[in-house]
């Protein structure tokens, strides 16, 4: 009873409120709300089966009455378009009364807006105020900047047209999500057994004309237009709704639906299709688990955590519905391919949700459709890349979070803190945590507690936040997030350090020059003197023709690696692969002096021909064969090198080495064309070599750690064991037990592969002496003679 | 014409207002000064917890008689037992449905009094605490030594399941109706329980209204509150149309249905946001009536939902109460939003739960 005196004292003021408004802003509000609630009770009536004629009536003259006080020539129109049909409808057929209620509902709301636009065009703000306000909003519309931007307007008619193209792509947002919305209502209510044939007329005569956005306002926000596009045809369903037919209806509808959405203006830009793709993963990722804290043994022991898994799975479709026209033509083969696969495990999830079922079906279920999202989808929680300014981008974010928390829970409002503290959170553990566990999986634990329940004496900030407690114990723990947050960014921001860059580039420039050196000097040291100055010439020109080609290799496989940048972590796994290899060519070729040896008879027989100087075309084009050859070998290994150090450190440390590498090779050649000094080029190749091997290691060790971030491989942190940063720094070593041992098993193949050859070769000198033995001239050759006297 | 509608509903207004009884009149005031309103509220709840003390009281003398037995005091004494048990049960509703939930939009939404609903009426035990929900810092010690060590907040979690029988840890299963079976929530509370509780709500209350006698309210506090509260709305219109299909049985919320619950976070918004109303007019006058009418709207829907089933004559059809609570849903998504705005043109933080 006392709140009945509440609710008249609340109307009481509310009346009050109205009765003092001017005029046009009264007629609007009551006009509109007389019309609008009156077709709620015709259309409640409706549905129960017990319209009279009394209702239907004073519907008709709130139509008549509303109708007559339009103003703007567009909206005056649409309305007369729309209701002539219906109007006449008598109160004994329901469908129809049911369908002019849904039709009422929907056209309303273009109406408002026509006219809330005539009005701006006017001059006339307060005008545009009132009708705007009258306007249905979905739950998470943005609708603040209209407001400002309509607040600030004035009489400001420069401004006029911006406000009403705002004004209008905001207006066309909220209705394409109502649209969506009232989507999901009717197929929830069909497929739990709750429809009848006057809901789905009425419900699809709403959002059919909803969806049809008057062409006017499709020019104002410069989307193309839907009037006249033909939505799909949705006489099919209203049979099958009238036969209760609710099975075929469903997947009829499903597919009326999608051919809908489809049609509905797209207004997202390309930065907000990539953060509803990652919000889409996040919330999928966390009904599981707000799920397992709600729901035990079927009871709801959590109202509130229950009910977020049920909002999350209920926003994710709805997000899903927003995503779909961007997916429709940006993931066109996926989208027809999977969409319905992914909307079918939604909606079974949500049902399980709904039946309080096991949390490991819920678990699994979430689980299907993320594969789907990240796999078929290409949707990652990540942001694409993996370089600083991403790093930094979610740090950033990371922060602002946490100070908003901290802030929010210190001024008492603790819900809103908390919702605060798991955005950050869940931006850590997604984006940040990952990225650090392979590399200090002991900082990761340690900055993921302190979100949590922290660490003992120090407790996290969700432990304070179930105790309700603030002031300087609640900053202590932000602060320690904080700064475990700065931490796991510091180690991030420089996946090598730079001086490893530069030794790795180095080394691998210089080894792999100098060896071109050597066997370019190899191969021209016969070939002195004036007779062979056209073979030296074109020998050269083949080799300055390959370091152009290495240029052009250098460029062509950074374009395609960047156009594959969207892969991030993933792309660098599979170059740093590819990276491994060559080094352990490189490392192969070190102890094979056979490689080298064979490579340097075959550049010789091609070079012949020219020292005869009975060259033919063909074979003056082997001489330049041979010299680009002998360079672009070198240099097509070490630019496919390159690219994972460049992936993984950026540009300027590499070109650093790549400038020292070139000044070593440079020296050498100097000493070794110009001035003509004989090296020791074997020592040489093998110190670079011994140097390769460090490399190796270093890059297994950094491989291990990308394949753990992006999940290819496990981490399994040694407990105890505590590496300096510098250890990942400089050799690639990082305290899980797969990035000690792989980096170790690199090293002790490349030993064992050593010894094999060494091995071999002993073996095989052996054998040659054995077989020596047995020839008659063995004993008269002197120096053999001694080498048999040894023991 | 249009103005002499107005005008007519005006007077109309102003007419039921003077006729309707003083305490409406003390409300019209309370929604015109928040803090009035606040207390006005706090001062029946502390009176009725001054009662729910004596009762409990009352209710241990008769247990400790009867060598501590629950049982043996119903055998001995079962009028005055039901008695003290129906009175407690007035209490709580003085307390709880129709006190503290009248106000729980403020209490909840004003940061300087959040703590109280956590300890009062929202905070969990600590064994389900999760993100979002906070776990009510009540530990209360009993006359045997043993503690009850935050198992929930005082009204959801202890006193309504104690008085009402859905917690076993909370009572003493007896055969109050002499059928030779004992139900699943047939049972009388536990006298040690009882007492602990009844003398630390009394505390807890009278603290909330020292507190709230200090604070001094500001439009921000008033639009925290606003912006807090009234997304929560959508949820509790979904929860009422499942619930017309399958009562939830939890018994967590068995005095009173969830929908008075919203009803009354709702009154206790409607009344923080009159007190804005002003403010918010001058910006944009529009919006600021069609706040109000939301306002009104969501307060109306359980008469509109009594009206309909007198209309309907039995239980409506269940496309009428899905579509029922689709427009108020609808009704209720548009106010969050559009709270928002009014707090942009504010220039207030925007933030909302």
């Amino acid at each position: 009873m006392r709140h009945r005196r509440g609710v008249i004292l609340v109307a009481a003021i509310a009346t009050t409120f109205c009765a003092v408004t001017p005029t046009v802003r009264a007629d609007v509000s009551t006009d509109f709300e007389a019309i609008q609630s009156q077709v709620e009770e015709v259309l409640l009536d409706s549905l129960g089966n017990r319209l009279d004629s009394q209702d239907w009536a004073a519907l008709q003259q709130r139509e008549r009455t509303f109708a007559g006080g339009l103003q703007a020539a567009a909206a005056k129109a649409l309305w007369a378009n729309a209701t002539a049909a219906m109007r006449d409808a008598e109160p004994n057929e329901a469908i129809r009364v049911a369908e002019f209620c849904g039709t009422l509902d929907a056209i309303l709301e273009h109406t408002a807006a026509l006219e809330m636009l005539d009005h701006l065009r006017r001059g006339d703000t307060v005008g545009a105020q009132a009708w705007r306000a009258v306007i249905a909003l979905p739950k998470h519309a943005n609708a603040v900047e209209g407001a400002l931007a309509l607040q600030r307007l004035g009489n400001n008619k420069l401004q006029q047209d911006a406000v009403s193209a705002l004004l209008t792509r905001e207006y066309i947002a909220w209705q394409a999500t109502r649209v969506r919305e009232r989507l999901d209502g009717l197929k929830r209510a069909a497929s739990a057994d709750r429809a009848n044939e006057e809901l789905v007329a009425a419900r699809i005569a709403e959002i059919s004309t909803l969806a049809n956005f008057p062409a006017e306002l499709c020019a104002l926000a410069h989307v193309p237009p839907t009037a006249g596009k033909g939505l799909p045809d949705s006489r099919g369903l209203l049979t099958l709704a009238a036969g209760s037919d609710w099975p075929a209806f469903l997947e009829n509808f499903v597919e009326w639906q999608t051919r809908l959405e489809s049609e509905l203006p797209n207004l997202l830009t390309p930065e907000e299709i990539e953060r509803h793709g990652r919000l889409l993963v996040k919330l999928v990722r966390l009904v599981p688990k707000e799920y397992h804290n709600g729901v035990r043994g079927g009871q709801i022991v959590v109202p509130l955590e229950y009910r977020e898994a049920k909002d999350f799975i209920v926003q994710a479709q709805q997000l899903v519905s927003e995503l779909s026209g961007a997916w429709r033509q940006s993931k066109a083969k996926a989208f027809e391919k999977y969409s319905t696969a992914l909307i079918g495990k939604m909606e079974a999830t949500e049902r399980l949700i709904i039946a309080k079922g096991d949390p490991s079906e819920v678990e699994s279920a979430a689980k299907e459709i993320e594969n789907i999202l990240v796999s078929r989808f290409g949707l990652s929680v990540q942001r694409t890349g993996s370089g600083k300014g991403v790093v930094e981008e979610i740090a950033l974010e990371v922060r602002t979070g946490l100070k908003s928390s901290l802030a929010t829970a210190q001024a008492g409002r603790w819900s809103e803190a908390e919702t605060l503290r798991v955005d950050a959170y869940t931006t850590f553990d997604t984006e940040l945590e990952k990225r650090v566990l392979p590399r200090d999986p002991e900082l990761g634990l340690r900055a993921e507690r302190s979100f949590l329940d922290g660490e003992e004496n120090q407790p996290g900030i969700k432990a304070l936040f179930d105790q309700r407690i603030k002031g300087p114990a609640l900053e202590a723990a932000f602060a320690r997030t904080l700064a475990a947050v700065d931490q796991c960014t510091a180690l991030l921001r420089v996946n090598l350090s730079p001086a490893t860059v530069i030794y790795t580039v180095l080394a691998i420039s210089a080894r792999e020059g100098l060896e071109a050196v050597v066997v370019l000097a190899a191969l021209l040291a016969g070939m002195r003197g004036l007779e062979h100055r056209y073979t030296r010439r074109r020998i050269a020109t083949g080799a300055w023709l390959a370091l152009a080609a290495t240029a052009l290799t250098f460029w062509i496989s950074r374009t395609v690696i960047q156009s594959l940048s969207r892969y991030g972590e993933k792309l660098e796994s599979v170059i740093s692969v590819l990276a491994v290899l060559v080094l352990l060519m490189v490392t192969n070729w070190v102890f094979h002096k056979v490689y080298w040896v064979g490579w340097n008879a075959k550049l010789r027989k091609l070079s012949k021909p020219g020292e005869a100087g009975t060259e033919s075309r063909l074979e003056w084009l082997s001489l330049v064969m041979v010299g680009f050859l002998t360079i672009y070998r070198e240099g097509f290994e070490t630019t496919l090198f390159l690219q994972s150090l460049i992936l993984e450190s950026g540009m300027k440390w590499v070109l650093v080495g790549v400038a020292c590498g070139a000044v070593m090779v440079a020296a050498a050649g100097v000493l070794i064309f110009v001035i003509g000094a004989r090296l020791p080029y074997r020592k040489l190749l093998v110190f670079t070599g011994l140097l390769v091997v460090t490399i190796l290691v270093t890059f297994l060790g950094s491989t291990v750690r990308l394949f753990q971030t992006v999940g290819w491989l496990p981490i399994h942190p040694i407990p105890g064991l505590h590496l300096p940063s510098w250890a990942g720094f400089w050799l690639g070593f990082y305290p899980s037990v797969e990035g000690i041992a792989i980096p170790l098993l690199g090293f002790a193949y490349v030993i064992a592969a050593w010894l094999f050859v060494k091995i071999q070769a002993a073996r095989r000198g052996a054998r040659a002496m054995a077989e020596a033995h047995q020839t008659e001239s063995f004993g008269a050759h002197p120096a053999l003679a001694k080498r048999q006297a040894t023991p | 014409m249009a103005f002499l509608v107005r005008t007519a509903a005006f007077l109309a207004a102003v007419f039921a207002v003077i006729h309707a009884p003083a305490e409406s009149a003390g409300l019209l005031a309370g929604s015109r000064d928040v803090k009035g309103y606040l207390l006005g509220t706090l001062t029946k709840m502390e009176q009725a917890s001054n009662e729910f003390l004596a009762n409990a009281i009352a209710y241990q003398k008769l247990v400790d008689a009867n060598g501590g037995d629950s049982t043996k005091a119903f055998a001995q004494s079962p009028d005055e037992v039901m008695r003290l048990v129906a009175a407690l049960r007035e209490n709580y509703k003085a307390m709880d449905s129709f006190g503290y939930e009248t106000i729980e939009g403020i209490v909840a939404g004003v940061p300087k009094l959040s703590d109280f609903d956590v300890y009062l009426d929202a905070g969990v035990p600590k064994d389900q605490a999760g993100s979002g929900t906070p776990v009510a810092p009540v530990v209360l010690s009993l006359s045997d030594g043993s503690k009850i060590d935050r198992e929930g907040c005082l009204f959801t979690y202890l006193i309504e399941p104690m008085l009402w029988g859905s917690n076993k840890k909370l009572v003493v299963p007896v055969d109050l109706d002499h059928d030779g079976k004992i139900a699943p929530r047939e049972s009388l509370p536990r006298a040690d329980v009882l007492s602990a509780v009844a003398k630390d709500v009394r505390a807890k209350i009278h603290e909330l209204n020292e507190t709230a006698i200090a604070w001094q309210p500001s439009t921000s506090d008033y639009f925290s509150a606003i912006i807090t509260m009234t997304p929560t709305l959508s949820g509790y219109f979904d929860d009422w149309k499942e619930s017309r299909y399958a009562p939830e049985t939890s018994g967590k919320f068995s005095a009173i249905s969830r929908v008075s619950d919203m009803r009354g976070i709702m009154f206790s918004v409607a009344v923080l946001y009159s007190a804005v109303y002003t403010q918010v007019a001058a910006k944009d006058l529009a919006l600021a009536n069609s706040i109000q009418r939301g306002f009104d709207g969501i307060l109306a829907f359980i008469d509109r939902v009594d009206q309909r089933e007198k209309k309907a004559g039995a239980a409506m059809t269940p496309p009428e109460v899905d579509e029922l609570g689709e427009q108020a849903k609808q009704k209720a998504d548009k106010l969050a939003p559009q709270v928002e705005q009014a707090a942009a043109l504010l220039d207030l933080t925007t933030t909302g739960a």
